[in-house]
């Protein structure tokens, strides 16, 4: 079965607008939508990193997939984060997110995201996603985040896919892409195994890295949420997304200046993105709710001094 | 820090062009045989870094052999798409394929009947649809934070032209060994490489008459030494002419008999020669230069020391193909 290429490019990192309880902020999440809508390629939701994926409830997650898909200002690619705490849970959730996919026209293509070494081994992946698959027939982007891994699994046990294991599963129609945290040499490797499948994405899950060395298939960004505009600016550079000779004589410093600017307001977030960024939209009026926006940190007031600073230029 | 950033980013180009092993295929091959069965030249363009990568490999092609040469997207909008002919490949750089200034171009270079073939890292992009042949030098990864410049990318598509001027640098040694089973005198280098008095008619092979010969005399020389032609000395075996065959037609339309007359009167009083020290290629090119099938052998008093003929050097073809023609041949006028 063939499916939609994943698109290339700027992938906001969602983070979910949930106020104090257990209920979404449907006025927040529309305003926040409305904002960067224009500006990304894919909006991934409930993730692990932003979009506090590994505490929302199955209930929230189903409210926030079916508010992004209803109030979204255009069909943008979804990806939808699925992991749970087990195997159990992962299924439990995808089912009911599948349910929620097909109770709503949506224009533009679903996928689903996991961390699969989050609750299970690297044996046995391929068929893992085979079965997976029968339950919601819709293509997967997996997650190598060795760090969280490392939270939550035995010392003991692989961090990482194997290299061999996401060879053979990028032979797979239903797995298309990667969203990769971890070291350049790993990358490399990663890269090489599955470069025989040229539409096969390899996205930077580290807004650092891909400041530094981009790749070519995108960004997942959390900075995204506040300066989406540069962001754009930024990934379509360095993707080569609109190569014109039309360029303004001080657009090399423009960029440069841009760049300067996502890794400064990168640095105060990168603490506690979900909590920085939504006092950040707290402040800019997109959310009005009542949040928890605490977040430790060595100079808290500085870093919020200096947020509202940067979103203010 | 910076060392460790400068080999980071050698690492990210020399992966970059790794991954292009992989993608060589059907499409390459594909190029390579349009180019080779090509009359016309391979025009390269390309946009800011990808017009830089374009005029290397435009270089690269054209000292091995391959006719190319650079065109600038936005002249060619203002006039320069007319030194594009319908036998021409276009081979057009741009790793996004969204360059605005090549895709205004191409559906009129496609328009002329130009081949199109593209190197891109998009090979859904509108460029590489409005390509004959896909090339795909994508890479994973830039080098250069920001995206400020085009880094392994370019690196990448300058790699994949130099494939492709080396491919075609073999192609055609295979050509050339082909060549050399139907043509025993040697390979075509060693034929290149010979000077004319090597090759060249020497002796009673050499048809030749005296000033104040009778045409029919001459026809009957020309006949025998099957060249199609006669050159006319005087005692001393100076060149004062020559009689060819249309010399011959000519005659025949202005004198109802023409054995009876002398050479002198219809003989081509300046015909193009040549040193015997010089080389066969520059002989061909002379000959290709002035559209005629031989030429006499001088020395430097004008004395005849032989003549050479283009069925004793090799195909026009293949010296064209090789890009010999193209040097500037000294004739003695």
């Amino acid at each position: 079965m063939e499916y939609q290429d994943p698109p290339r490019g700027l992938i906001l990192d969602l983070i979910t607008p949930i106020e104090s309880g257990d209920a979404i902020d449907i006025g927040g999440l529309q305003r926040l939508l409305e904002k960067v809508a224009e500006h990304v390629h894919g909006i991934l939701i409930a993730s692990r990193w932003a979009g506090q994926g590994n505490i929302l409830s199955l209930k929230v997650r189903k409210q926030l997939l079916e508010g992004t898909m209803a109030i979204a200002p255009r069909a943008l690619p979804l990806f939808v984060w699925i992991t749970g705490k087990d195997e159990a849970e992962t299924r439990r959730n995808l089912i009911a997110l599948q349910k929620v996919t097909e109770s709503r026209q949506y224009d533009a293509p679903i996928y689903w995201v996991d961390t699969p070494l989050l609750y299970h081994s690297n044996r046995g992946l391929p068929t893992l996603y085979d079965e997976l698959f029968r339950l919601a027939e819709r293509p997967f982007i997996l997650v190598n985040d060795p760090q969280s891994v490392a939270l939550v699994r035995s010392a003991i046990k692989r961090k990482n896919i194997r290299t061999s294991i996401l060879k053979e599963m990028a032979t797979m129609d239903l797995i298309c892409g990667l969203i990769f945290l971890g070291s350049m040499d790993r990358a490399y490797n990663y890269q090489k195994a599955v470069r025989k499948h040229s539409n096969f994405r390899i996205y930077d899950g580290d807004e650092a890295r891909f400041l530094e060395f981009p790749s070519l298939s995108g960004v997942v960004s959390p900075g995204a949420n506040l300066a989406p505009e540069k962001w754009k600016i930024i990934t379509e550079s360095s993707l080569h997304l609109n190569e014109s000779a039309s360029d303004y004589p001080d657009t090399m410093k423009q960029l440069w200046d841009t760049g300067q600017f996502l890794h400064e307001l990168r640095d105060f977030y990168s603490s506690n993105p979900p909590a920085a960024i939504k006092w950040a939209l707290v402040q800019t009026g997109i959310l009005e709710g009542i949040y928890d926006t605490e977040w430790s940190g060595t100079d808290e007031k500085g870093i919020r001094e200096n947020l509202i600073r940067l979103l203010s230029q | 820090m910076v060392i460790e950033q400068a080999k980071q980013v050698l690492k990210i180009e020399a992966h970059g062009i790794l991954g292009l092993v992989d993608k060589i295929g059907p499409e390459f091959k594909k190029a390579v045989d349009l180019i080779l069965k090509s009359k016309g030249r391979v025009i390269l363009t390309g946009m800011g870094k990808s017009g830089l990568v374009a005029r290397k490999i435009t270089a690269t092609l054209n000292s091995t052999g391959t006719p190319s040469l650079f065109l600038h997207p936005a002249e060619a909008i203002h006039g320069d798409l007319g030194m594009v002919t319908p036998d021409d490949i276009v081979l057009a750089i741009s790793n996004s394929g969204n360059t605005s200034e090549i895709n205004t171009i191409l559906p009129i270079l496609k328009k002329m009947g130009a081949k199109i073939i593209c190197f891109t890292g998009a090979p859904g992009s509108p460029m590489a649809l409005a390509s004959d042949i896909v090339i795909d030098v994508g890479v994973e990864r830039e080098a250069c934070p920001l995206g400020l410049a085009p880094t392994a990318s370019t690196t990448a598509a300058l790699a994949m032209g130099d494939a492709l001027a080396v491919v075609l640098i073999n192609k055609r040694r295979f050509g050339k060994e082909d060549f050399r089973k139907f043509h025993p005198g040697g390979s075509l280098g060693e034929r290149l490489a010979v000077k004319v008095k090597e090759i060249m008619l020497t002796d009673n092979n050499v048809p030749m008459v005296e000033t104040g010969t009778s045409v029919g005399k001459a026809l009957k020389e020309i006949n025998e030494k099957k060249i199609g032609a006669t050159l006319v000395v005087d005692g001393n075996k100076r060149l004062r002419g020559i009689v060819t065959d249309g010399d011959l037609r000519r005659a025949l339309l202005d004198h109802k008999e023409i054995h009876n007359l002398l050479v002198d009167k219809i003989m081509s009083p300046s015909p193009k020669t040549i040193g015997e020290d010089q080389t066969a290629a520059e002989a061909l090119a002379v000959m290709e230069l002035f559209g005629i099938t031989h030429l006499v052998v001088v020395d430097r008093t004008n004395r005849v020391k032989g003549i050479a003929h283009l069925h004793d050097l090799l195909g026009r073809e293949e010296f064209r193909l090789n890009g010999i023609s193209g040097s500037a041949p000294r004739v003695n006028s």
